[in-house]
């Protein structure tokens, strides 16, 4: 479980998120948010990114604010929602730096880290990004690529920013679900766009506005009608409908 | 599935590939070596005796050293290239961006200047060069408090420090004698292996070749920092500091470089672009390769500065950036510059 009690931080002297307390539970917990509204500044503040960051960090019982960068990189992942193209790396030399938190600094991964890379890899369908240089992929190929860098670090907390920004329908889908073995015994806290995405496949749902959470959404527990009322603080005008049992989103302009 | 059953076939093939390619060019490398220490102003004889014996002295002390400093001294502008562009995510890094060519520059201006020459003369082009770079980690870490670290920062405090070394140097220019200092000045900032001995070689290398040797081990946190800053904490490498740690071994070899033989133009920018066309990925093939055609580059222009004009020493910055320009045309023409770093 990770709790985290009255967390302040921001960008230089700005206050971007201003006293937040919440907790967060193993499985699939999503944060919904518009932009500018402080989705990026709360993962970069729990992966140590931003100095000056306040506030207590308790990662199943332990304090992880004052961890090393590398003691935490061992129980935090984060990845970014730009994902840098750098020429001549591959998929597979990006997954492998996501062993470096468990290791010496002179120790190089070898087969049975490679092993473990390919696996993952084949269970997203993207073995054959392991050969291919991040400059030569496409913007979603590469938006898999360091996501699967992200999922062979296997953190106890695994947050990802706009993990399906790039990525086509099919595999938007193909990547939430499968995502969804890993969640079992590891917390994963993403930012979506798409509150159907969100309803469709988190467990939770966090509401953030303007840096201070405004709710929250089970989407097992809740109704059409509920969720729609909650999601108004966010998006005024939209419409959520209870379709057999899943839920649809529309925008409706008028 | 074919497509995941022909994937280890196709790495296996690029992997061999790669370390053909530098075999091949380690035995070019050898082969060029072998020809440049045979060219010279003293034919190097060992048929008569009277003749070994001189020939013998000047091959130890004076060829052999000259050669070996041009391969030392091009692998190091190579290796250190490649390190700054991958450190920096940026196809423009070179290691000049680290202020320690303009500092070396100035500190050997200035040894001109009081009149010292051989060692002495090194020595200072070596601590102008280290103060260039202690300068620009001072900088780096002044902007730092602010907050975000960010990679653009270094690039920025070394133009600055690059810029403040040039003026001083013009200002030194000014003031030098026109026809022995100035002239002194204008030829050590266009490199030359002339005046290299064993002893000068042999403090060059104690300085750079342990540094490289770290470089080469250092290969990862090279490759995670390319990541970007946010990204290299996400896997836990510290950036500020691994950041420092990689900027200053790669200064450390440039200064011991520069500070023997001058600045040598061009090198350190082109050699990991050569490199990176042939092998296309950042291994550790791609940082020996990155020494070798560094090393290739030198010498055939080191061989070319003392042997195209009979009875004089041409300026290897010339055939450097010479080779450069020619390869740059090459790939620009055909279309091959790499976009979107």
């Amino acid at each position: 479980m990770l709790e985290i009690k009255r967390l302040s931080a921001g960008y230089g002297g700005k206050r971007i998120i201003h006293e937040i307390s919440f907790t967060l539970d193993k499985g699939f917990n999503v944060l919904l948010g518009q932009n500018g509204s402080g989705k990026t500044t709360i993962f970069r503040a729990l992966s140590g990114a931003l100095p000056g960051t306040c506030g207590e960090i308790i990662l199943e019982g332990t304090d992880i604010s004052g961890l090393s960068v590398k003691k935490r990189a061992a129980l935090v992942s984060y990845m970014n929602s730009e994902h840098t193209a750098m020429s001549g790396i591959d998929g597979m030399q990006l997954a492998k730096m996501a062993f470096y938190p468990s290791h010496g600094i002179f120790y190089t991964p070898g087969k049975k880290e490679e092993e473990f890379i390919r696996r993952t890899a084949e269970q997203f369908d993207a073995a054959a990004l392991l050969e291919k240089n991040l400059n030569e992929m496409s913007s979603g190929e590469r938006q898999l690529s360091w996501l699967i860098a992200a999922i062979c670090q296997n953190t106890g907390l695994m947050m990802l920013d706009e993990p399906t920004s790039a990525l086509d329908f099919n595999r938007t889908h193909d990547f939430l679900s499968k995502l969804q073995m890993q969640k079992e015994d590891k917390i994963i806290f993403a930012s979506l766009h798409d509150p159907g995405l969100a309803l469709e496949y988190a467990d939770r749902i966090l509401l953030l506005n303007e840096g201070k959470l405004c709710g929250e959404i089970i989407p097992k527990n809740t109704d059409a009608a509920e969720a729609e009322e909650k999601l108004r603080v966010l998006y005024p005008g939209i419409k959520i409908y209870e379709n057999g049992g899943t839920f649809c989103v529309s925008a409706c302009r008028d | 599935m074919k497509r995941s059953t022909d994937l280890p076939r196709v790495q296996r093939h690029s992997r061999l590939s790669a370390e053909c390619i530098t075999l091949l060019s380690f035995a070019i490398l050898f082969i060029l070596s072998l020809v440049s220490l045979n060219f010279g102003s003293f034919k190097i004889d060992f048929s008569s005796q009277e003749k070994k014996e001189i020939s013998l002295k000047i091959f130890q002390t004076l060829r052999l050293p000259r050669i070996l400093a041009a391969i030392l001294a091009g692998g190091v502008l190579g290796v250190t290239g490649a390190v700054c562009q991958t450190v920096f995510c940026n196809p423009l890094a070179s290691p000049d961006i680290t202020g320690v060519a303009s500092g070396a520059s100035f500190g050997a201006a200035a040894a001109i200047l009081c009149g010292f020459a051989g060692l002495l003369r090194t020595a200072a082009a070596f601590i102008g060069g280290v103060a260039a770079l202690m300068l620009l980690l001072f900088f780096v870490r002044l902007s730092q408090r602010s907050g975000n670290e960010h990679r653009t920062r270094y690039i920025l405090a070394g133009i600055l420090i690059s810029s403040a070394a040039d003026a001083g140097l013009m200002i030194l220019k000014t003031a030098a004698d026109p026809e022995r200092e100035l002239a002194a000045i204008e030829f050590w900032t266009m490199g030359s292996f002339a005046s290299i001995t064993d002893k000068r070689f042999l403090i060059m290398a104690a300085v750079a070749i342990p540094a490289l040797v770290l470089l080469f081990l250092f290969n990862k946190q090279t490759l995670i920092l390319s990541r970007g800053s946010v990204e290299a904490r996400s896997v836990g490498l510290s950036p500020a500091l691994w950041q420092a740690i990689l900027l200053l071994l790669a200064a450390l070899a440039v200064a011991a470089v520069v500070s023997t033989v001058g600045v040598i133009g061009f090198v350190g920018l082109i050699v990991p672009h050569m490199a990176l066309a042939l092998v296309k990925k950042r291994g550790k093939a791609f940082l020996f390769l990155c020494f070798i055609i560094g090393a290739g580059i030198t010498v055939l222009s080191d061989l070319l500065a003392r042997t195209l004009v009979p009875k004089a020493e041409l300026p290897v910055s010339i055939f450097c950036v010479g080779f450069a320009v020619i390869w740059f045309a090459c790939i620009f023409t055909r279309g091959k510059v790499r976009e979107g770093d």
